[in-house]
């Protein structure tokens, strides 16, 4: 019990401090365009770098905590879930050619550019990526959960 | 795999909160186990057979033996 109770208070003191570490990153927000990442590019990358690394602590931390059936439930996930987004990623990478033919890519990304500047294609390939495994993950995870609950 | 869980948990008047508490896993979980959707980890089952002091087999069968038996 006491160490579901250290988990809880690392997980929300964790959380906590990504929640400031965000609100801290806001207020260098420019408009619509991460003014910090344009000002300090090298600070940018460290402090990313940072949250991605507390992300993961936390995530750890949370997975021992929980028991073996929720384990198994985010094993199951990641692995057919996570392997369907990214099926479907590795399609749109592979149809990317032809797909191009019939929509236009540069109109398609104009909003990511305008929202983000130069890297603004490039983050929305990664968003793509992250979008696909996390719902892919997200729906395997809940059929999952309801079959075995 | 089937198992003699729900009796085991009947005899001592146990809820499944009870029975998760003894175990340090959540209600669900045991649910699982009682229904037959999930098999245990062998430290679980290991858990479960000292808990109700009979060995694993005793607890746990495969469906093949339990068809026998019927």
């Amino acid at each position: 019990m006491m160490a579901a109770k250290r988990t809880t208070n690392f997980v929300a003191c964790s959380l906590s401090a990504l929640f400031l570490a965000g609100l801290g990153v806001g207020l260098f927000h420019d408009g619509d365009r991460f003014d910090l990442a344009q000002r300090a590019p090298t600070l940018w990358i460290a402090l990313t770098a940072g949250v991605v690394a507390v992300s993961l602590a936390i995530g750890t931390v949370w997975m021992r905590g929980v028991d073996e059936l929720a384990q198994r439930a985010h094993y199951v996930a990641w692995c057919w879930g996570g392997s369907f987004g990214l099926c479907v990623v590795m399609f749109l990478f592979l149809a990317a050619p032809a797909i191009a033919e019939l929509v236009s890519f540069g109109a398609l990304l104009e909003p990511a550019t305008r929202a983000w500047g130069e890297a603004g294609p490039f983050m929305a390939g990664m968003l793509t990526a992250v979008v696909a495994l996390s719902l892919g993950y997200g729906l395997w995870w809940g059929a999952y959960w309801l079959r075995k609950r | 795999m089937r198992n003699r869980l729900r009796v085991l948990r009947a005899e001592r008047a146990w809820s499944q909160a009870d029975l998760a508490q003894h175990l340090g896993v959540s209600r669900q979980t045991v649910n699982a186990i009682e229904v037959g959707k999930y098999d245990p980890s062998l430290p679980l089952a290991f858990k479960l057979a000292r808990l109700f002091g009979q060995p694993i087999e005793a607890i746990f069968f495969e469906d093949e033996a339990a068809k026998a038996a019927e």
